[in-house]
């Protein structure tokens, strides 16, 4: 019964309640109540904001991790882009420091080329023949190329122009069992033919035996024969095979070329031979080189 | 007078919690207000006397915090859970439609409340804008807010029904 009495009391006991608590806080009589709400507020509201620094960093951790996505996707990707460039300019490189050493030996050897006959030929493709390594150059005859003109890099003698094509020719290495090249030494100019042979080093053959010569000796054209100008570097003496029941003498050669990673040749085109090379097949096409 | 001690952490909590967080996310110019949704979640389902009381000791905590005069939050409260309590004896009891139909229109009744007793009390408000920008914003934000909160309640209270029979 109470109750039910009190009730339809308490919406203007209220009104009247805020009433009065509004004018008691205008008059600053409710300082010491603010005080007290604000000082019990402070740990629950210290509380949220931590928990809201904490759940708003792994939100702003979230988004990274899609942006950083993003990021690393085009990363990524400017990462392929710049191997491929650097890949591009290291090869541009290597390109450019082998034409550098090929102007260094044109311009030790002015008299090869006097009027810009220096042709500087790049190998394109090797012969499938297992017993010779022909070697074939982007120059053919449209570039001026003929049968039998050495060829060389700024490191030593490679061979001869041994069948020429239209856009094309093939070079008879040193190294080809097919190659003979006349040849000395630097320093006790003892004359001699380089042979190259099947899966050998190329041996100088038929040196004097009364002429001593060591290894580590440079090995240079003779000129002899007019196949190739004189002192063109060869390779060098790593063995000497010195039998007294022979006539002559023989040293193994190590050419001083690197045939396996030479990338660029030069031609001599003003040093035409006497007679072209009659070891060297002529191919009837072009597509089809001789095999020997 | 126990219900009343009882309620105090839990105000000075969802004063904090308001104050804190809810206050700091902002969305279309409107702001969660986890108050009045208490306050009307009370008076539906819990009783008039308990939001009664709440809202006397969580009024003096809100307007403590956010500066305004003491007391001046309570009838705008107190609207909130007349209103509430009057539909859910009358015509509308705790069906979905009507919390959130109370909570945004009583977003919009304290709020208005509240800018008249700040206005008589002598503060200068830009009442239009805080009713444009802010008022009607928060009261379609927190209607669906109810939606949100009151959905999994009236779903789980029809599943215990279902699982009675």
């Amino acid at each position: 019964m109470q109750r039910i009495r009190l009730r339809p009391l308490i919406l203007p006991l209220v009104i009247v309640g805020a009433i009065v608590i509004i004018g008691l806080d205008m008059a600053g009589l409710l300082g010491p109540v603010n005080d007290v709400i604000h000082t019990a507020i402070k740990p629950p509201a210290i509380f949220f904001s931590e928990a809201k620094r904490v759940v708003g960093s792994g939100f702003a951790t979230l988004r990274e991790i899609g942006e950083l996505k993003q990021r690393n996707l085009e990363l990524e990707a400017r990462v392929n882009q710049l191997t491929v460039e650097n890949l591009r300019l290291a090869e541009v490189e290597t390109e450019n420091a082998q034409l550098r050493a090929l102007l260094n030996f044109a311009q030790t050897n002015p008299f090869f080329d006097i009027r810009g006959g220096q042709i500087i030929a790049r190998p394109i493709g090797d012969s499938a023949n297992l017993l010779t390594h022909p070697i074939q150059i982007d120059l053919g005859e449209t570039h001026g190329i003929r049968q039998g003109m050495p060829v060389v890099t700024d490191r030593g003698l490679v061979g001869r122009i041994a069948n020429v094509y239209p856009r094309s020719s093939d070079i008879l290495l040193i190294t080809d069992p097919r190659s003979n090249v006349t040849v000395m030494t630097q320093t006790s100019r003892a004359q001699g033919v380089l042979r190259g042979r099947v899966g050998q080093l190329p041996i100088m053959e038929l040196i004097s035996p009364e002429i001593e010569i060591s290894e580590g000796e440079i090995i240079m054209t003779s000129g002899l024969g007019g196949h190739f100008p004189k002192g063109l570097v060869v390779g060098q003496v790593v063995e000497v095979i010195h039998n007294d029941n022979l006539m002559f003498q023989s040293a193994v050669i190590q050419p001083t070329v690197d045939f396996d990673r030479m990338e660029l040749v030069l031609v001599i085109t003003n040093f035409p031979p006497e007679e072209p090379e009659p070891a060297a097949p002529t191919p009837e096409t072009e597509a089809t080189p001789s095999a020997p | 007078m126990v219900y009343f001690l009882l309620f105090i952490p839990l105000a000075l909590v969802l004063v904090a919690f308001q104050s804190t967080v809810l206050n700091q996310i902002t969305i279309a110019g409107g702001h969660f207000d986890i108050l009045i949704i208490f306050l009307v979640f009370l008076t539906l389902y819990g009783s008039y006397e308990l939001a009664l009381i709440s809202l006397l000791v969580m009024a003096p905590i809100v307007d403590a915090i956010s500066g305004l005069p003491i007391g001046v939050s309570i009838i705008p409260m107190l609207s909130i859970v007349l209103l509430a309590h009057w539909g859910g004896k009358t015509i509308f009891g705790t069906r979905l439609g009507w919390p959130i139909l109370v909570i945004f229109l009583g977003v919009l009744i304290a709020g208005l409340i509240t800018i008249f007793e700040l206005y008589i009390l002598g503060w200068d408000l830009p009442w239009d804008e805080l009713i444009l920008r802010r008022l009607i914003p928060s009261a379609f934000l927190n209607g669906f807010a109810a939606l949100l909160i009151y959905l999994p309640i009236v779903l789980i209270g029809e599943r215990q029904e279902y699982h009675l029979e």
